[in-house]
Formats: C-alpha cells, sequence, structure tokens
C-alpha cells in the first residue's frame, strides 16, 4: 500500500482555494501591521500623552514604506518580463526552434 | 469573416445580418467610431489642462459635459461592445457552432447600442459618468440627464442580452465531443464575464429607474430633502460597477491567453490556474464595490471588509501574470505588433495593480481620493492594460476580418508612441495626485509642480491621439490594398490561424 499522495487536478484546485485567501489574508495583515500607528480612528485614552501621533506624518510614512514594497516587486516582475523579452526573442542567436513545444498549444 | 468579406455583398446585407462575424464586424466597427469620438473629447480635455486658465473649452460646464460623455464612451461603447465583436466572431468558432444560439437576439443586442449611444452623444450630460446624486437629480439640466440616464439603460439591457447569448452558445451549443475544460481561455473570460454582468447589471438597472423617478420628482430614494439617502445610490452604483472593472478586464485577459502562447510559440504554462483565476476574479469582483466609498463616513468596519475584499484580487490577478511570464519563458518569441501590445499591457498592469493596492489601504485612500492618482490609477488600467491589448487583439483579428495584413512596421511605431504616451499621461497622474491636483476640475492654481507635470501629461496624450490615427490610416489603407494574407498562418508563426471551416454541423 503507497502511502505518497499524489497531486491530482482535484489536488491542486484543492490547494489554490485553501492557499488563495491564506495568501490574502497574510498580506492584509502585513498591512494591518505596517499601519498600527496610523490607523485614522480615534486614539485618544491608548495613546499617552507623551508619544504624539502625527498621522500626517505616519500616512506619508506609510505610503513610502508600501511604495518601496511595490517598487522591489515591481523590478523583478517587469525585470522579468524584459529579460524574458529579450533572452527568448526569436532573433536571438541562442533561441533555437523546440520542436518538441511549437504548435502546441492548441 | 475573411470568407464573407472576400464576397462583395451590398452594405445593407450586413447591416441587417444576424450571421455572427456580420455582427461581430457591426461591434467592432462601433466601438472604433465611439473609441476615436470619446478620444477627441480626451484630447480637448488635456488641452484645456495644458496651461491654468481658459484654453480651448469655453466654461466648467461645458468641461464636465466633456468628461462625463468621455468617459461614459469609454467604458461603455469602446471597451464593452469591442469585447462583444470579438466574442461574435470568436465564441462559435471555438465552441464549434455555426452561429451564436440566438442570431436575432444577438443582432438585437447589437442595434440597441448606437441607439444608446446617439442619445448619450445627443444629450451630452454633465452629470458625470457616475451620474451621483444629489446633483444628478436636483440640479443637472434635462434633458442631457435624462437622456444619459436612457442611454445607460439601453445599453445595460444590450449587455445583458449579449451575455444571456454567449452563456447559452458556451454551454449549451458547444460541440459534444468538446469539454469544457478544453475550450479556449477567452472562451472562459468570455463566460465568467457574461455571468458578472447579468448578476450585476439588474442593480444598475434599477438605480437608473429610481434616478428617474427622483428626477421627476414623484419619489425621494436619493433626495435628501424628501427623507432619501444619496449614498444608498453608490452603493448601487458601485455594486454593479466594480464588478464592472473585471467586466472591462477579464476579456483583456482571455485576449493576452489567446495572443501570448501563440506567439510565444508554447503551450499555455497552465490552463487549470487561468480558469481557477477568471472564477476567483469573478467571484471577488463582488466583494470590493464600496471600496470606492470609503471616504463616505462608513464604519471601521465596514471599510476594513471592503480593503480586505479588494486585495483578495491580488492572488488572482498575480496567478494571470505570473502564467504568462511562465509561458513566455522558455518560448521562441515573435514581436509583432499584437504581442508588442500584448506584452507592454502585461507590463502596464502591475503598475496599475500596485496603484490599486495604495487607493485599497485606508489610510492612504484618504490622501488619494478624489485627487489625480485616482484618475492616472483607473485610466493606467482602463488604457494602459485593456485599451492596448484590445489594440494588439484588433491586429491580430485584422486578417480574419480582411483577408489582408496590415502594415507591420506602422503598426510598431503605433505601440511605441501609445506605451510611451501612456506612461507620460498617467504615470505623471499619479505624481500630480500626491501633489494634491483634484480631479474634474476645469482649472487649477498656478503652481509652478502642477503646471509642469499638466503639460507632460497633455503632450503624452497628444502622443497617444497621434499613435491612434496612425492605426487609423493604417487599418484603413490595408483594409483596402494591404497584402493579401496566409489565411493559414498570417504571422508566420509556424501554427493554424483561426479555421472557419473546422466547425462541424452537429444540431
Amino acid at each position: 500500500m503507497s502511502s505518497s499522495i499524489k497531486l491530482t487536478n482535484a489536488n491542486k484546485w484543492l490547494l489554490i482555494i485553501i492557499f488563495a485567501p491564506v495568501l490574502s489574508v497574510s498580506f492584509t495583515s502585513f498591512i494591518f501591521n505596517l499601519e498600527q500607528t496610523a490607523v485614522a480612528q480615534e486614539s485618544a485614552g491608548v495613546t499617552p500623552p507623551e508619544e504624539p501621533v502625527i498621522r500626517r506624518v505616519e500616512i506619508w510614512g506609510l505610503f513610502y514604506r508600501l511604495m518601496v514594497i511595490a517598487f522591489v516587486v515591481g523590478a523583478v516582475v517587469q525585470g522579468t518580463i524584459i529579460y524574458i523579452c529579450l533572452r527568448f526573442r526569436e532573433s536571438n542567436k541562442k533561441n533555437q526552434p523546440r520542436e518538441s513545444w511549437e504548435g502546441m498549444h492548441r | 469573416m475573411v470568407l464573407e468579406v472576400k464576397r462583395p455583398r451590398p452594405m445593407w446585407e450586413i447591416l441587417f445580418s444576424t450571421h455572427h462575424t456580420d455582427i461581430g464586424l457591426l461591434y467592432i466597427f462601433t466601438s472604433l467610431a465611439f473609441l476615436f469620438l470619446a478620444g477627441a473629447l480626451a484630447m480637448a480635455i488635456r488641452t484645456e489642462l495644458f496651461l491654468p486658465g481658459l484654453q480651448v473649452i469655453p466654461d466648467s460646464n461645458t468641461f464636465s459635459r466633456i468628461f462625463t460623455v468621455h468617459g461614459t464612451t469609454m467604458l461603455l461603447l469602446w471597451v464593452l461592445p469591442f469585447s462583444a465583436g470579438v466574442g461574435n466572431y470568436l465564441i462559435p468558432i471555438m465552441v464549434r457552432y455555426k452561429d451564436m444560439a440566438w442570431p436575432k437576439l444577438n443582432a438585437v443586442a447589437f442595434w440597441m447600442i448606437p441607439v444608446a449611444g446617439a442619445l448619450i452623444w445627443i444629450g451630452f450630460s454633465d452629470t458625470g459618468w457616475t451620474a451621483y446624486p444629489p446633483y444628478s437629480i436636483i440640479r443637472a439640466p434635462g434633458p442631457a440627464a435624462d437622456m444619459w440616464i436612457f442611454g445607460a439603460k439601453i445599453l445595460g439591457i444590450s449587455s445583458v442580452l449579449g451575455a444571456i447569448n454567449f452563456v447559452v452558445t458556451i454551454l449549451k451549443m458547444k460541440h459534444p465531443d468538446l469539454p469544457l475544460m478544453k475550450i479556449s481561455l477567452f472562451a472562459w473570460a468570455t463566460l465568467t464575464t457574461s455571468f458578472m454582468i447579468m448578476v450585476s447589471l439588474p442593480t444598475f438597472a434599477a438605480a437608473l429607474i429610481m434616478l428617474y423617478t427622483d428626477r421627476l420628482g414623484v419619489s425621494g430614494f436619493f433626495n435628501p430633502a424628501m427623507g432619501g439617502d444619496p449614498i444608498a445610490y453608490q452603493h448601487l452604483f458601485w455594486f454593479t460597477f466594480h464588478p464592472e472593472v473585471y467586466i472591462f478586464l477579464i476579456p483583456a485577459v482571455g485576449m493576452l491567453y489567446e495572443m501570448i502562447p501563440k506567439f510565444s510559440r508554447k503551450p499555455i504554462f497552465s490552463y487549470q490556474s487561468g480558469v481557477t483565476a477568471f472564477v476567483l476574479l469573478s467571484i471577488i469582483g463582488f466583494a470590493s464595490w464600496a471600496h470606492h466609498m470609503l471616504a463616505t463616513g462608513m464604519s471601521f468596519t465596514e471599510k476594513t471588509v471592503f480593503m480586505v475584499g479588494t486585495l483578495a484580487a491580488v492572488p488572482a490577478s498575480a496567478m494571470h501574470v505570473f502564467n504568462w511570464i511562465a509561458t513566455m519563458w522558455g518560448g521562441r518569441i515573435k514581436f509583432a505588433a499584437p504581442m508588442m501590445f500584448g506584452v507592454g499591457g502585461i507590463m502596464l498592469f502591475f503598475a496599475s495593480g500596485a496603484g490599486g493596492v495604495v487607493n485599497t489601504a485606508l489610510p492612504l485612500d484618504f490622501i488619494t481620493h478624489d485627487s489625480y492618482w485616482v484618475v492616472g490609477h483607473f485610466h493606467l488600467i482602463l488604457m494602459g492594460t485593456v485599451s492596448l491589448t484590445l489594440t494588439g487583439f484588433l491586429y491580430y483579428l485584422f486578417p480574419l476580418m480582411t483577408g489582408r495584413m496590415y502594415n507591420e512596421r506602422a503598426a510598431k511605431v503605433h505601440f511605441v508612441l501609445a506605451f510611451v504616451g501612456v506612461i507620460l499621461v498617467f504615470i505623471t497622474q499619479h505624481v500630480l495626485g500626491l501633489y494634491g491636483m483634484p480631479r474634474r476640475y476645469f482649472d487649477y492654481v498656478p503652481i509652478p509642480e502642477w503646471i509642469a507635470m499638466n503639460q507632460i501629461a497633455t503632450v503624452g496624450a497628444w502622443i497617444v491621439g497621434l499613435s491612434y490615427v496612425l492605426m487609423l490610416v493604417n487599418l484603413i489603407k490595408s483594409a483596402v490594398s494591404g497584402k493579401h494574407a496566409d489565411m493559414n498562418d498570417p504571422f508566420k508563426i509556424g501554427e493554424e490561424y483561426y479555421d472557419y471551416t473546422r466547425r462541424e454541423p452537429h444540431h
């Protein structure tokens, strides 16, 4: 009796359905943690008077942090696309026809 | 369809035809006509904003009318009909049926569009394309606003009829030997979009009736003076129009799934993940409508729910992007004009998505709300991703429609100009928003940074406009006297093109 779990199509779908919310919630929690001190709600009584929160500064701080993340992820994704366009264009001499793939996408 | 076009026919035969390719042709012609009309309005808006003060538009009311009709036309008379036109061409071929399920209903759905377009253009309303009350019910001048309401209503009915036809054609008329999980991803895109239209549009239809009766004074649903609530309209409106964002986007995504594997000469990396992402997006699209209203005084809990709902679209969108990247990886990519538009659209898709994440983060929404950031964000997705992809697909379908090839060099120049122009306009508008410039304003304070950025955006808009004029000339000239296309493989990529004769009759 084999104990291995086969990755069937149904299992793949299951994994996608499980992980999609997990990823989205993780992403959201990350943002919540970032803006912990900048929630645009009443914070009187929670924040000690000696540590005032300057919302404008906090919110712009959050903006810049998000922008740093966006630019880093963007650089990776867009850099990959540019690399693919250059490396895998048909005019690149290193790129030979692949008989096993071409004409197979239908 | 080339077979029909090759045989010269009188114009009325196409106009009164119920054949899916003729209807598709009419949809595409009409949508392109409206693209150029609304584009002309965009040029007027940007030229007006080149400098502070009055430039080319006489007054602020005319400015409001222009951006209202520009927005309504671009969304409802360019993007939607173009996608429906492509669907008309390809869906029966993809499911191997002789026509759409109900050809006459198909023709009726199309012929509502010119009528609705005429109402919107002759009325030239000034309510903004959202027609928010109380302005739209109390002060907006009639009959312009009433004509806008009826135009939007007719467009809604047309979309629902078209959607029903697509769903029945795909699910009931597909060849019995063709499993649903083998149909093209463009057909999946059309299927999910059609379901979204059927679920979301009735809400807006109801809102329009309420808006009209409020304007007549016989009801006060949205009139605060009669105990109504203007915010209720915003909920009804965005319940339709946030899913509508995905209704604009998903067909373009489906078109990318047609072009990317073809021009990469590779199979799609993961068909299943493409289908999953379509289904996820079509569900998640309904969970985020109120992020357009985060500044309307909702409770913190409500806002949080809609923020999370909005962010939930990120994984599904990312699945598409990674699917395209993985499909291109290791391929042998031919950069014909359609592929260039496709890849350009994908690059701008990421940029506009990142802007959307900023919009939906609660504290940040308050600094970007109603500023040019928002204008830049939604134009980047609609012009940068959706319209560029649609344009690429127009080039891709050109041999199928005319039997001729367009001028490839002119098409590539079009892409370069459009891509650079779009970046100049809409990325600049993001920064302009951060500098505090509000949207929908006719004039602005002469702050040097604002003037400089408005000028960059205006020059970008002129470049985009020029590029589309080039496309128009190219397509007209090529349709009349272009080289005859090799209909088996017009792009010389070693794969078969759409084969009209492959459909075996089975009903």
